[in-house]
């Protein structure tokens, strides 16, 4: 296979597992970089692609994914509460018990399945600046090694959602602004650790596999991170 | 008495499977068709559609699959019905502010923006690939096209996303 080949193959398919391709990124280093490229691309399509279910009223999708089922529902009002599911918008409770914040955090983050993935890949720093910025936030570059970063709606916030990879795995951070937390306060759920820990202006949340890894991926960014810039 | 709980065991799986994939039938049908309230349509009316021919369905663990053969008949079939008035990508973005324009992140508007920009033939492929998951095998099958053609136009689709995104 030469580099045509692989870009034209790679290009279409880059879930390929084809031997021949999967041989020809190993060989060369142009095409590997090239093969980089294009799923750091396709990352960024996943997330674009998958558009909130409801239209012009902020949510995020997995609200309503989320919701509860109707028991026994008439077979009609299936798609009248698809309907009525997808009108109706997210309510604003950020400032609702922290109950359901464990949930709430573990379902935003298994819905971008993006950020769950391990890699060697490494987001800009002007991206992570800029990600940052629209939320009034600085850190300095160096600080922690990112592969994910996005602004992303969570109840209805715009919330830094950042993907640092610890030493077993993905850990997510997301910056909730505003959302005041009395002490650290630390769950388990769904096979995740996480701990919400109070910060200058709101609350830093921390999701990781390994418990090991929270607060090794949490100190550097809880010491460098600047909240009103 | 057997009969309810046999009616009952249908309606109940039909929910089960539809709760599964109805975020990304509507995804589907708003890249189709590019609004919001006609996709919100064309999912009540595959789902509409489903549930009367859910006998069919042998295997339900391709019922993804036979959602969406469903949904782009009734599409064609709406098509056909009602011709929409077509709309501009630039005034769309204006219309459609929530699901495309309206988000802080300049960049996802910018990139959805240019997704809606791809003729149908493109952004069809790309859309049952990266956001359904189908193989370019099953996207062959259900846009009834060769698979030669769907890799064909995946990588101009990517080649022409990127380089409008990466300039």
């Amino acid at each position: 296979m030469n580099c045509l080949e692989f870009r034209n193959q790679f290009g279409a398919d880059p879930a390929c597992q084809d031997q021949r391709t999967l041989a020809h990124r190993q060989d060369c280093t142009a095409c590997a970089r090239f093969a980089a490229r294009v799923q750091d691309f396709d990352r960024r399509l996943v997330v674009a692609l998958r558009v909130p279910l409801a239209g012009g009223q902020g949510g995020p999708y997995e609200a309503q994914e989320n919701m509860a089922p109707a028991k026994g529902r008439a077979w009609i009002g299936l798609a009248a509460s698809l309907v009525l599911g997808l009108g109706v918008g997210l309510l604003t409770w950020w400032s609702a018990p922290h109950g359901g914040i464990a949930q709430d955090l573990l379902a935003h983050m298994q819905h971008e399945q993006v950020s769950l993935v391990s890699t060697d890949e490494r987001v800009p720093y002007q991206r992570l600046a800029r990600v940052l910025r629209k939320s009034r936030l600085a850190m300095p570059d160096g600080v922690s090694e990112v592969s994910y970063a996005r602004s992303c709606i969570f109840r209805g916030r715009l919330v830094p959602h950042l993907v640092v990879q610890g030493e077993s795995g993905p850990v997510t951070v997301m910056i909730l602004r505003d959302l005041k937390v009395g002490g650290p306060t630390s769950f388990s759920e769904q096979g995740f650790f996480g701990i919400i820990l109070p910060a200058a202006a709101g609350s830093i949340a921390i999701i990781a596999g390994e418990e090991s890894d929270l607060a090794e991926v949490s100190e550097p960014i809880v010491e460098s991170l600047r909240w009103d810039i | 008495m057997k009969q309810e709980n046999t009616e009952e065991s249908r309606r109940s799986r039909f929910e089960n499977m539809t709760r599964t994939h109805e975020g990304d039938l509507f995804r589907f049908a708003f890249w189709l068709c590019r609004d919001h309230s006609i996709a919100q349509d064309l999912v009540q009316e595959t789902l509409l559609r489903a549930w009367r021919s859910f006998d069919s369905l042998r295997d339900e663990s391709a019922a993804r699959y036979w959602l969406i053969t469903i949904l782009r008949r009734e599409n064609a079939r709406m098509y056909e019905r009602k011709r929409h008035p077509t709309q501009d990508i630039d005034d769309l973005t204006q219309a459609e502010q929530g699901l495309l324009a309206n988000t802080p992140d300049t960049d996802l508007a910018d990139l959805r923006e240019a997704i809606g920009r791809l003729e149908p033939d493109y952004r069809e492929p790309l859309v049952l690939q990266v956001l359904m998951g189908f193989s370019t095998e099953e996207i062959a099958g259900l846009m009834e096209i060769k698979q030669g053609a769907v890799l064909t136009r995946l990588y101009r689709a990517r080649k022409m996303l990127m380089k409008f995104f990466e300039e």
